[in-house]
């Protein structure tokens, strides 16, 4: 793929145009990623934090509304699961539950139970937990 | 449809064919104890109403079996808990009312145990599925565990449904069949193939494992053992003892091509 960066003072913001003979459920993936990495705003304590995807290690909802997680602590936000889960690039996060999304690439050991239910260790050694409904979202997120 | 009205119509429907089959076969089954099914009578006894009403329930609960299976955790414990315990209470009935316990309630225990055995060698077969998922998962994304020596930890669950299913499935066989020729085409021909299919997942999820091919004869020589042990039968292993060694070598080589060739498509 023949990428090319040109250098123009006069746009008031990044402009990425994709060229392609067609529109392939690659290219389709790459678009996506290069539009919904918008980073997150969470709230914590009353104040406003942007926060990089690549921090996030997980989204859960606990009664009271979205929280999202990172190694440096918990934030509130105002988008609901279902919204976070159409918004976030499917190729970083993926639903593992009814009330938790996580980011993959945080993902550093998968374990079985007897019962089939699945435990997932992310960064920091955070456990969540995720059912054989769910899996294959994982399975599609990973291209098993 | 809801998934409540799939879940009650997916339980009639196999529970209706089940059911059926169980009206089928389940005399056929009793003809191994006595024939009292066959020949209760052309009016029809009480006896006999009841064993084709347990005939018809057994066969049901059959139908529906993978269902208990279908979710995970608790649930899944608990709903397996649950169809276990009926089936157990219906065959348990269809024992005692045609009397194929023969008046003994320890042969009555050793039924229901081998009931328990069966449901453990089907979950073992989902539980072995699910674990290749997860080590196709944690292959794509870079955190599988480093592979054991020759690939023990891996071949083990394998190991352990291929020694309950040739338990199970020779012990049926020639159950069914004193004279011995059903067990010995069961044996010759079930318990083979399930060696080779086990090697060929394991080799599609692990690559070869050399373990496999030396605990997979084990496992066959242990579960043949056990059945030759309880029904006190006069049988020796043979030249056909290295067949399961043999097959598991194939299969589990074919499961390891498979791999490579999905690798260098990926590619």
């Amino acid at each position: 793929m023949k990428v090319e960066f040109i250098k123009s003072p006069e746009l008031t913001e990044p402009e990425i145009t994709v060229r392609a003979p067609e529109l392939t459920p690659e290219i389709s993936k790459l678009i996506a990623s290069l539009t919904s990495d918008e980073p997150i705003r969470g709230w914590h304590g009353g104040e406003v934090e942007i926060i990089p995807l690549a921090d996030i290690l997980r989204f859960y909802t606990d009664g009271k509304g979205v929280s999202l997680e990172t190694e440096k602590g918990v934030y509130s936000v105002r988008e609901r699961i279902y919204e976070l889960e159409e918004r976030l690039p499917k190729s970083d996060f993926v639903r593992i539950s009814n009330s938790e999304i996580v980011n993959i690439r945080r993902i550093t050991a998968i374990d079985l139970s007897f019962t089939g239910t699945v435990r997932l260790t992310l960064t920091g050694g955070r456990l969540v937990f995720s059912s054989r409904r769910y899996i294959k979202k994982l399975k599609e997120a990973v291209g098993v | 449809m809801t998934e409540e009205k799939y879940s009650l119509r997916q339980h009639i429907i196999r529970g209706g064919i089940g059911g059926a089959l169980g009206l089928l076969i389940l005399p056929r089954f009793g003809e191994m104890f006595n024939s009292i099914i066959i020949d209760a009578g052309e009016g029809g006894t009480p006896a006999l109403i009841i064993s084709y009403i347990l005939c018809f329930v057994i066969g049901a609960l059959a139908g529906i079996a993978t269902l208990p299976f279908a979710d995970t955790g608790k649930e899944l414990v608990v709903r397996s808990v649950i169809h276990y315990a009926l089936t157990a209470l219906a065959f348990s009935a269809i024992c005692l009312v045609n009397g194929w316990n023969r008046g003994r309630w320890d042969t009555l225990l050793f039924f229901i145990g081998m009931l328990a055995v069966f449901y453990l060698t089907i979950w073992l077969a989902r539980w072995i599925a699910w674990l290749g998922e997860i080590s196709d998962i944690r292959e794509k994304l870079g955190i599988k565990p480093k592979r054991s020596p020759l690939g023990i930890v891996e071949a083990l669950p394998y190991a352990v449904l291929v020694l309950l299913t040739s338990f199970i499935v020779s012990y049926a066989g020639y159950a069914l069949d004193r004279t011995g020729w059903v067990g010995s085409i069961i044996t010759a021909i079930i318990i083979p193939a399930g060696v080779f299919w086990n090697g060929v997942v394991l080799g599609k999820h692990n690559g070869f494992t050399p373990a496999f091919i030396v605990i997979a004869e084990i496992a066959v020589i242990v579960g043949l053992g056990i059945t030759i042990f309880a029904l006190r039968l006069n049988l020796g292993f043979g030249w056909g003892a290295a067949i399961p060694a043999a097959l598991a070598l194939i299969g589990n080589l074919a499961g390891a091509a498979i791999r490579k060739s999905k690798e260098k498509r990926a590619e």
